[in-house]
């Protein structure tokens, strides 16, 4: 995702929920440095706490308002109960705020892929495809950096996985 | 298995590899797809959670585990297992459709309906978060052999806080940091702790304050990385800070011994002689004894003595063996009472040096009364 002010890859997103409003921005480091909207200390620790309202006007900083076609989930669970107690109400929310929870997701953790423990869930053609082209990269990495009992697994699952996509 | 049976079942660390660390443990947050989780949930839809819930883990409950529903027990007894460790304070502020179950040497331990649906644990003395991991892993298996778990290809398993989304999973080390205290060197290496990225949190774990020189470090992020890189990297400065404490507490003994027996001798005086002591007194005392057995003030076996009464003199401990609710000021004369009789066979610290002999039978004491 691209910064809202230049180019660059944001890093930093901020979303502000007021009742069932929704705003948002994106910013890269410099950007959010340039414009003073908070120090570096203050953003992470404003990440770390919850969503947080927004300091001063929005419109100053080019802020831009979204408002959700659809700020429930199916389990009655709203936008303002996330602002309020930072948490969800069914794993079903994780789609429903997608947009909301992406960048707070990305700003806990170290990364926004589940690279652990799966759970075997049946799977289409298409996620089948990517994950084959994502075995792909990885065993040539594997081969290039001569870790060859790392390549011998990985192209095990490679072959299972052509073999689960030829039954699809 | 009985509540009197869970509680008082003790673990040793006397023969931990590592003396500064306490236990290992590992927490992967469970939750079912297709009900809300136990914070939305209505008392009706929580209680049919439960009951589904509870039958899939009494199906693969090793025998002779305590199994409990929270409206069952007493105020007190669920602060008893907060002191343990056993339960959250958060679970302990529930009833209804809520539980918790712990297998027979309380190494696995499961809170239903807790901001998860499962919060699974596991505990293992010293550093071994790759075993907690394992035993808790298979647990894990098993319960969704029988259960659909909320789970994302790209998010992993899905929890009711976004902070625990991905693996689920919180590794966590308990350490006992006298030394750096002493030397005044905790404060830098707790900030290069949070520098990079892991939490440091105190006694009872987040927003709590460290009593005793205890503290825990364990992993924040869940999501990004596989299990066994989160334990790589809270054990690799697990190690760190133990060696930070090795290396204070070789320094403290190479320049100024004196200043380690004092403060040893001292916090022998008080609590054997005290009539009065609050539970953060007494446990910060505790603590200096236990350093002073790891450096040969005392007996080896004066260990397993000192851990004990680190968890029998806190609040909630000393009110159940009392028979019920007592004031702060009764709670800390009770409290010196029950120090100062188990440490009265103890003979004073000696100077430092090492002796394995066994001097006294106050372990075996302590078991007894408990």
């Amino acid at each position: 995702m691209n910064c809202d002010f230049c180019s660059d890859t944001a890093t930093i997103f901020l979303t502000q929920v007021t009742g069932e409003e929704l705003k948002k921005i994106c910013l890269c480091e410099d950007c959010s440095r340039n414009k003073e909207l908070m120090t570096e200390k203050g953003l992470i620790q404003a990440f770390a706490d919850n969503l947080i309202p927004l300091a001063g006007d929005g419109n100053d900083i080019g802020m831009e308002d979204v408002t959700m076609p659809s700020l429930s989930c199916e389990c009655g669970f709203s936008l303002g109960d996330l602002s309020s107690t930072g948490r969800l109400g069914c794993s079903e929310c994780y789609h429903t705020f997608q947009d909301v929870l992406e960048g707070k997701i990305l700003s806990l953790h170290r990364g926004g892929e589940h690279t652990g423990k799966e759970i075997e869930i049946p799977i289409d053609k298409k996620s089948l495809e990517k994950k084959i082209a994502k075995i792909k990269g990885s065993l040539e990495d594997a081969i290039n950096s001569e870790d060859f009992e790392l390549a011998a697994s990985l192209r095990d699952d490679l072959k299972r996985l052509e073999g689960d996509l030829l039954a699809l | 298995m009985t509540f009197e049976n869970l509680i008082n079942t003790f673990i040793s660390h006397s023969s931990n590899k590592e003396s500064c660390v306490i236990t290992s443990r590992i927490r992967l947050a469970r939750n079912l797809s297709d009900v809300p989780f136990p914070g939305w949930a209505k008392k009706a839809e929580r209680k049919e959670t439960y009951a589904t819930l509870s039958k899939a883990l009494k199906k693969i409950a090793p025998n002779k585990s305590y199994f409990e529903e929270l409206e069952n027990l007493e105020s007190l007894q669920k602060q008893v297992l907060v002191e343990q460790h056993l339960m959250s304070r958060e679970l302990a502020a529930r009833g209804e459709g809520c539980g918790i179950a712990v297998n027979k040497d309380k190494s696995l331990s499961v809170m239903l309906n807790e901001e998860d649906h499962f919060r699974l644990q596991a505990i293992q003395p010293g550093l071994s978060l790759k075993k907690a991991y394992r035993a808790l892993s298979k647990m894990d298996d098993s319960l969704s052999e029988s259960l659909n778990f909320a789970y994302d290809e790209k998010l992993g398993y899905l929890t009711s806080c976004p902070s625990n989304v991905g693996t689920g999973m919180r590794a966590s080390v308990m350490l006992h940091l006298p030394a750096l205290y002493i030397a005044d060197q905790i404060t830098p290496v707790l900030k290069a702790v949070s520098k990079l990225g892991l939490a440091i949190r105190g006694f009872y774990g987040e927003g709590t304050e460290s009593l005793g020189h205890l503290y825990q470090i364990s992993n924040q992020s869940t999501l990004g990385e596989s299990e066994m890189e989160i334990i790589a990297r809270v054990e690799r400065m697990a190690k760190h800070v133990v060696k930070a404490e090795e290396n204070a507490r070789k320094k403290i003994l190479s320049d100024n011994p004196q200043r380690l027996i004092d403060k040893v001798g001292r916090a022998y005086g008080i609590l054997k002689h005290a009539s009065i002591i609050s539970s953060k007194e007494a446990l910060n005392l505790l603590s200096i004894l236990r350093l002073g057995t790891e450096v040969g003030s005392f007996p080896k076996d004066t260990l397993d003595l000192f851990d004990q009464l680190m968890i029998q003199i806190q609040p909630a401990h000393l009110q159940l063996n009392a028979g019920g609710k007592l004031e702060i000021e009764k709670r800390d004369e009770i409290r010196a009472k029950t120090i100062s009789s188990h440490l009265q066979n103890l003979h004073p610290p000696d100077s430092i040096c090492n002796k394995n002999e066994v001097k006294t039978n106050n372990t075996d004491s302590l078991l007894k009364d408990s």
